[in-house]
């Protein structure tokens, strides 16, 4: 009996792109704090530029309120994304388990004896796969949201440059206060496609 | 799960400390493994049992892109060491690991092969991690036959594997000694089980007092700091080992 197995000998690059992918939770993570601290400094710019600037105070208020947003949405992705790490390093413990249980199924002798406990190692393994996708798809999903909070953040970000204009005398540092958070919503939106990227395999 | 916390930081030269995890099952050792990092590079000491594995990487992860991890430091042979060698090669198989001459045809039933281990003399051997160097030091039969502690210098800390063990009771499993005298007693009979050789203890004891530490990090239980690194050579030097043979049946 001959039992189709998930097992190889072969390094399984899941891990490796499950490890890459955290690299960019942490990097999104990172910025999405930047973000919160540039809005901040957002809102008191646009209070010492004063009247003026009342349309900046009140994108940058909205900036804020995205950005707490964004950190949520981040919290939320970072553990999600530990279980997909955790649960995808225990895979590769099963598998790697699988294949030396493999090798011992030579001959009609073994095949008697481990064929069971084969098939029911192959089904666990086909088992923590399925859960493994599931929450990919729960990340996938996450990813999907913040991307959209990243739109809207591009937008506040292109409308806090339209209103820098009206500064006054403090158009130079609203310009690029703006300009920040232009970098920094834009940095978040390329490392969610790269997260997107490594999910996808 | 297992945290993951920085114990000693300058620059780009950090020392990170794997430990405690609450829903481990009894029936496994509790371990501490260590990441030396050096700018882009990373070396992690005793990576642990396979069971652990799962737990290990991902608390590593949330800190440290696993994938700079050039080197992994076996101070001995035995499994909660290092048999999750094959799975850490799985992820890199350019992976390397320093070891024990003695342990090369051993450990390779865990995993790896020929270009996987680095072998370390009896007498021990300066480890580069880019521009930083490290030190193996010699710490035969404590308890191992070919066993190895490791040294920076420029940290003044000493990863001592064994030496320094303690196995902590619940609600005294603090990261820090923080009470000597009360912590020691959950190491006295682990040393004097472990440790085979006065000879070697004392060996051992003079060695390492010719050293600047401030850190004794062992592979269980809690790690020493400032006086009571000194606290605790003193107590090993005048503590008798090898209780094993007072065994009868």
């Amino acid at each position: 009996m001959e039992v189709k197995l998930e097992a190889s000998s072969a390094p399984s690059n899941g891990l490796t792109r499950m490890a890459i992918a955290n690299e960019h939770v942490k990097e999104v993570l990172r910025v999405s704090a930047e973000v919160n601290l540039v809005a901040l400094n957002a809102m008191l710019a646009a209070h010492s530029a004063g009247e003026g600037s009342r349309g900046f105070g009140v994108v940058s208020s909205e900036l804020r309120a995205l950005s707490r947003s964004l950190d949520r949405e981040m919290l939320n992705l970072v553990e999600t994304f530990s279980g997909v790490v955790r649960d995808t390093a225990g895979l590769q413990k099963q598998r790697r388990i699988l294949w030396l249980l493999n090798r011992a199924n030579q001959g009609d002798q073994a095949a008697s004896l481990l064929g069971d406990l084969l098939s029911r190692k192959g089904n666990e393994l086909h088992e923590a796969g399925r859960m493994i996708r599931d929450r990919q798809l729960a990340v996938g999903a996450q990813v999907d949201r913040t991307l959209r909070l990243c739109a809207t953040g591009h937008a506040l970000a292109r409308s806090a440059k339209i209103e820098a204009v009206y500064g006054g005398s403090m158009v130079v540092t609203l310009r690029q206060v703006a300009n920040q958070i232009e970098e920094a919503v834009s940095h978040i939106l390329a490392t969610l496609k790269q997260i997107q990227v490594q999910m996808a395999g | 799960m297992k945290t993951f916390q920085y114990i000693y930081e300058a620059g780009a030269h950090k020392w990170g400390a794997i430990t405690r995890d609450p829903t481990k099952p009894d029936c496994l050792i509790d371990t501490n493994e260590y990441l030396i990092v050096n700018g882009d590079r990373g070396l992690m000491t005793d990576p642990g049992g396979s069971e652990i594995f799962p737990d290990v990487f991902l608390a590593l992860s949330a800190e440290f892109d696993p994938a700079k991890v050039t080197h992994l430091f076996a101070s001995h042979q035995d499994p909660d060491i290092i048999s999750s060698l094959a799975l850490w090669l799985e992820f890199n198989p350019e992976l390397q690991c320093y070891l024990s001459w003695l342990w090369n045809t051993f450990v390779p039933h865990f995993g790896g092969n020929a270009d996987t281990f680095i072998s370390i003399p009896d007498e021990g051997m300066p480890l580069a991690l880019g521009d930083l160097t490290l030190q193996a030091v010699p710490a035969h039969y404590l308890h191992s036959s070919g066993n190895f502690h490791l040294y920076d210098p420029a940290a003044k800390i000493l990863f001592s594997g064994d030496i320094g063990a303690a196995l902590l009771p619940p609600g005294e499993d603090d990261l820090f000694v923080k009470n000597f005298d009360r912590h020691i007693r959950n190491a006295e009979g682990f040393h004097r089980r472990w440790m085979g050789s006065n000879e070697a203890k004392l060996d051992w004891c003079e060695r390492v007092s010719k050293l600047e530490i401030d850190m004794l990090c062992p592979q269980h239980g809690a790690i020493y700091q400032g006086k009571d690194v000194g606290r605790f050579i003193d107590w090993l030097a005048a503590l008798p080992v090898g209780s094993g043979i007072r065994a009868r049946g």
